[in-house]
């Protein structure tokens, strides 16, 4: 089995990654509600190896993931690829240039 | 009779508030304008209907690309598929939403496959799986390919019955017909949906081992994403890691493989709670 560590550390990460998700209203989203209904539901059993329990450790180890690294990605995608592109008055300012300015406009 | 007195007509744009059917999320037209959009709705809920699980839009059913209706099989991809909506700020990023992706794709079927034709796309993929597929230098990357990429080979083996090896030829290594039919009657016991998904896996991790790995449970995503870039990030230790490339590629493998897994996941599962009697 994939080594997924404590269900109470996944569960954690993964109610604070929703909080990021949803905004404002978080303790009521969907989302928020369905998890902690799953974990609950799984939490009582007298087998150590139950199957729908790691089932359901290993969805939400998944679904931690895929938030984590979405919002990640989106961050860097921010930090570096957000800006678009230059203006031509930025562009020829790299090179130490002005853009000649015509009293009646171009042409 | 205040719109006559405009001296100019005002372009038209679908009034979101007066239409009263049900809106695709790119509004009247048929195609997505260049991949962002401004958020139009204030609430995103789920309903169920008959075909299943929908998403709402404030007042307005979602419709996939080719204005079919949004619907899907499962309550929790439902609930995830919303998330990945109530979670847009100020525009709509389509690319980071991969839930509702794989579920437009498994609705509209742009490229028209049937089920066996997605099995052997997806089979095909052993011929030059990742993890099969050897180098014999550096030593240094060979030592560690053959350290991290062995045991999953020999646990793909024992696990299906195949025999499948290793290959440092570039033809890559030779799988045998009796492997290959065992993986597509494996794979065919999986639904239309599902297998939607594991393509979409093996398409970007580029193994077909990595992603059984991760269907069976038996690697987490984040170790299969590893064992996909194993050699760039052999590379990245030995000449220094840029973070707006690696990373970015990095989180953006992740955020793919995390998707297509919990939908396989999702889609393939039946819940059931088994009470059991409590003993005194």
């Amino acid at each position: 089995m994939a080594a997924l560590g404590a269900p109470l550390r996944t569960l954690r990460a993964l109610l604070r990654e929703i909080r990021h998700a949803a905004g404002r209203p978080y303790r009521d989203s969907p989302a928020y509600r369905h998890v902690l209904a799953a974990f609950r539901a799984h939490r009582v059993t007298s087998e150590k190896l139950c199957r729908a329990q790691q089932e359901l450790h290993f969805q939400a180890a998944t679904y931690l993931c895929l938030l984590r690294s979405a919002r990640q990605h989106a961050a860097l995608h921010r930090h570096y690829h957000g800006r678009g592109e230059r203006s031509p008055q930025e562009v020829a300012g790299l090179v130490g240039f002005r853009l000649p300015q015509q009293p009646g406009g171009k042409g | 009779l205040w719109a006559r007195s405009l001296p100019f007509r005002l372009p038209r744009a679908p009034p979101a508030a007066a239409r009263s059917g049900p809106v695709g999320p790119y509004g009247s037209r048929a195609y997505a304008p260049s991949g962002e959009r401004k958020r139009f709705y204030q609430n995103v809920s789920i309903s169920q209907g008959e075909g299943g699980f929908e998403i709402n839009l404030d007042h307005r059913k979602l419709k996939t690309p080719q204005a079919k209706l949004f619907t899907v099989p499962s309550e929790a991809l439902a609930i995830a598929v919303a998330t990945e909506w109530d979670s847009q700020k100020d525009t709509i990023k389509f690319y980071t939403m991969h839930l509702t992706t794989l579920c437009n794709t498994a609705l509209d079927n742009p490229t028209q496959r049937n089920k066996m034709q997605l099995i052997r796309a997806a089979v095909k993929f052993l011929e030059t799986d990742t993890v099969c597929y050897r180098v014999e230098e550096p030593p240094a990357l060979a030592e560690l390919q053959k350290n991290e990429w062995d045991p999953l080979v020999a646990w793909a083996e024992k696990r299906y019955n195949v025999t499948i090896g290793s290959s440092t030829s570039i033809l890559g290594p030779n799988i045998p017909a009796s492997t290959k039919e065992t993986f597509i009657s494996h794979l065919a016991s999986y639904n239309m949906w599902a297998l939607q998904g594991i393509e979409f896996v093996i398409t970007q991790l580029k193994s077909l081992i990595l992603s059984m790995g991760l269907i069976d449970r038996h690697i987490t995503v984040e170790k299969a994403v590893l064992l996909s870039r194993l050699e760039e990030e052999y590379q990245i230790r030995r000449w220094g890691n840029v973070e707006w490339a690696h990373d970015y590629d990095l989180c953006e493998l992740r955020a793919r493989t995390a998707a297509g897994t919990l939908f396989v996941h999702l889609c393939s599962e039946s819940s059931t709670v088994k009470h059991k009697l409590l003993q005194d």
